[in-house]
């Protein structure tokens, strides 16, 4: 429910996670800095677009959002997320993912844990989730919905996923069927050599 | 012409044209080709790709890299609204549904009223052309799968059958694979991807795919060309500067990327209205489970929708009734799918396993609450939208009759996809959603009809440009999408920007 409490992007950071990522730098010095993260990684995993510690972040969610799910792999989905947002050209995309992961991260003083996401046993995960999905804040909630986003995306566009589902997957390789023919004009294969001359006139 | 890719620019490029069109879609690719064929001499800049059918692997996943604007990724800054748009050769047209509607008479006459000169008649021959070269038929009952077949059949349970309608599609031989919002591997789906793009090129106009354009350059108020740039298709790098000098430039990048380079230009305006008056056409979801095993994912989305209550009703103390949306039967793939649906761990996997036994309807809200479209630091886009204020209640609506009809076609239970996980299993269940509150900020909002960001209309204090697309105080620039629609016409836009186009096209041809 949407109402009058409501805080902007900016509002909520300064005022909300301010303090909630005050209540969780213990944690993070503790259990969670950076090198921390990075040593848990796999070790030929070689990331595009997330860091260290967005990936880790991403993969501990996806594993709570989609348990049960058969066959799960939150590292491949995470790793799947990471190679597709590199191929994003507008960088408020990945500025926007980094921040909604951190609100998974350092959000759970809202389900009242004081240590990061990533380190919490899987039921008090499963209670930062619960607590973002219906926090009373307008950004908790977009927060959770879009990491939902990359886990049940990027996991259920596997093929592996498909056959519990009763979807039988793309036509494309399976079914014979040549598209009808369309005329683009003459279609140049060869390089466009331009250089310094200019276009011919049209 | 030849259609060229990025990779085939192997330094700068400078181009002297009659006219240059930003843009491919429905709106771009109409200009283009009427031009062209008029003897103009046309570069067309497109900023994604070109791809044609035997690019389209039916995937989700790699369709999205390939046609999506953002790659699937825009959204509002409060991250409540999904924006969807192509970003591809044929632009929108590509991933639409392809079910076709005209501007309601209602919504022009309200338009008439602010001034916009366009009327039925006037716009009629538009509209005919454009009918004939998408091939727009009404759909058979051949096309219509179960989920249209449950819909209507719940329409007709509950005696709304007036209230619903089949949807006339812009379709060729379809083969009913369904993918149509994936490209159309088999050419089927029209698009301007497969109408009006060959046209242009094979009137002689020059197409360049990869090329984003940068800004519009003016001499004081008067255009003189676009500066653009060729980029790596993967990366999105830069890699070789592009002008066009032209002294008509027709800007049709969309409800986004249209305000987005005028303001970028820096072009002068007394209104101020650039960017403002964003409508979307907010879109949600909402599941009927039922026992049977359903062919929803195959066949046209949509063949067949509820629009009787597009127009809102208000009460007789003026209060809002009922209405203001439009229903779509609907299908999406597992990927979007799990999305869609509320809830997560076992119970999201549980509604996952019904895949096959779910019908679905999609909403088109008539939004009058308005987003703007912006530069913000570092001229990076600003999108603000959120569904509010007068347009909640049309969704509480939506979810209350749609609930309604799924029931009386004979699902055991509705979802509602917010992540309480709402279910409804009888009539006054889903009466009262219409009155309860619901969180639509934690589910997914997707926005297809992104509209009004540089809006028409005579004065130029209150409008960006006038009836025909011609932006007031700049000699030669021209609109022609969807974002010179002054409100949301309430259903698909495709068709009425493509006749618009047209219309626009005819004139600038007549002008010379």
């Amino acid at each position: 429910m949407t109402g009058p409490w409501e805080l902007s992007r900016r509002a909520f950071l300064q005022r909300s996670l301010a303090a909630t990522a005050t209540l969780a730098v213990p944690s993070v010095v503790l259990g969670g800095c950076r090198g921390a993260y990075e040593a848990d990684l796999p070790r030929d995993l070689r990331l595009q677009a997330l860091s260290a510690w967005e990936f880790v972040v991403l993969r501990a969610a996806t594993a709570r959002l989609l348990a049960g799910a058969e066959p799960l792999d939150p590292g491949a989905v995470a790793a799947r997320a990471d190679a597709h947002l590199a191929t994003v050209g507008d960088p408020a995309v990945r500025d926007g993912v980094r921040w909604v992961l951190r609100i998974v991260e350092y959000g759970t003083p809202l389900a009242g844990k004081a240590r990061p996401f990533s380190v919490l046993g899987v039921t008090a995960q499963d209670g930062v989730l619960q607590a973002l999905a219906t926090s009373r804040f307008l950004t908790p909630r977009t927060a959770f919905a879009t990491v939902k986003l990359l886990s049940g995306f990027f996991h259920y566009t596997q093929d592996a996923t498909w056959a519990a589902l009763g979807y039988e997957g793309p036509w494309v390789g399976r079914v014979p069927l040549p598209p009808y023919r369309v005329d683009y004009g003459t279609r140049n294969a060869a390089p466009f050599v331009s250089g310094s001359t200019p276009y011919p006139r049209i | 012409m030849p259609i060229l890719e990025g990779a085939q620019i192997t330094g700068p490029l400078t181009l002297e044209a009659d006219v240059c069109v930003v843009g491919t879609g429905a709106g771009g690719a109409v200009v283009a080709a009427v031009l062209a064929e008029a003897g103009a001499r046309v570069v067309v800049l497109e900023k994604g790709g070109f791809y044609t059918a035997e690019d389209f692997s039916q995937r989700e996943d790699d369709m999205m890299t390939k046609i999506e604007g953002g790659n699937g990724f825009t959204a509002s800054v409060d991250g409540t609204t999904s924006f969807t748009y192509g970003e591809c050769v044929g632009g929108s047209t590509v991933h639409y549904w392809a079910d076709t509607y005209p501007i309601p008479d209602d919504r022009l006459a309200l338009w008439n009223e602010a001034g916009v000169e366009h009327t039925k008649e006037s716009l009629a021959p538009s509209f005919a052309r454009v009918r004939e070269i998408m091939h727009v038929v009404r759909a058979p009952e051949s096309l219509m799968n179960d989920n249209n077949r449950l819909v209507r059949r719940g329409m007709e349970a509950l005696g709304w059958r007036e209230r619903g309608e089949v949807i006339e599609q812009a379709r060729h031989g379809c083969v009913g694979s369904g993918y149509c919002q994936q490209g159309c591997a088999y050419n089927a789906k029209m698009s301007t991807l497969i109408t009006y793009v060959p046209m242009a090129s094979r009137a002689g106009a020059t197409i360049l795919a990869d090329a984003p354009a940068d800004q519009i350059l003016l001499s004081g108020r008067r255009v003189r060309g676009v500066r653009a740039h060729v980029r790596d298709r993967t990366t999105h790098r830069r890699r070789h500067a592009v002008e066009v000098r032209a002294p008509r430039v027709v800007v049709a990048a969309g409800g986004i990327g249209t305000p987005l380079l005028l303001l970028r230009s820096a072009v002068p305006q007394k209104s101020g209205m650039i960017g403002k008056h964003f409508v979307v056409n907010p879109g949600y979801a909402v599941f009927g489970r039922f026992d049977e095993v359903l062919d929803n994912h195959r066949k046209p989305p949509c063949t067949y929708a509820i629009k009787g209550f597009r127009r809102v009703e208000t009460r007789a103390d003026g209060a809002y009734g009922e209405g203001g949306w439009i229903a779509l039967s609907s299908h999406q793939y597992p990927g979007i799918h799990a999305v869609m649906l509320g809830g997560f761990g076992a119970a999201h996997r549980t509604r996952m396993l019904q895949y096959r036994h779910l019908a679905s309807l999609y909403s088109v809200i008539d939004d009058e609450e308005t987003g703007e479209v912006a530069l913000g630091p570092g001229g990076q886009p600003r999108l603000t939208y959120r569904t509010r204020g007068r347009d909640v209640p049309k969704v509480r609506d939506f979810f209350s009759k749609c609930a309604k009809v799924l029931l009386a076609a004979g699902a055991g239970e509705v979802w509602l996809p917010d992540e309480a996980q709402t279910v409804v299993r009888t009539q006054g269940e889903a009466d009262a959603v219409a009155t309860r509150p619901i969180d639509l900020g934690g589910m997914l909002c997707a926005a297809p009809h992104l509209l009004g960001t540089c809006r028409m209309g005579p004065r130029p204090y209150h409008a960006v440009v006038d009836s025909w697309g011609a932006v007031h105080g700049v000699e030669g620039l021209t609109v022609a999408d969807g974002s010179i629609m002054p409100t949301s016409i309430s259903v698909d836009p495709s068709l009425t920007i493509m006749a618009m186009a047209d219309a626009i096209a005819y004139r600038l041809a007549a002008a010379g």
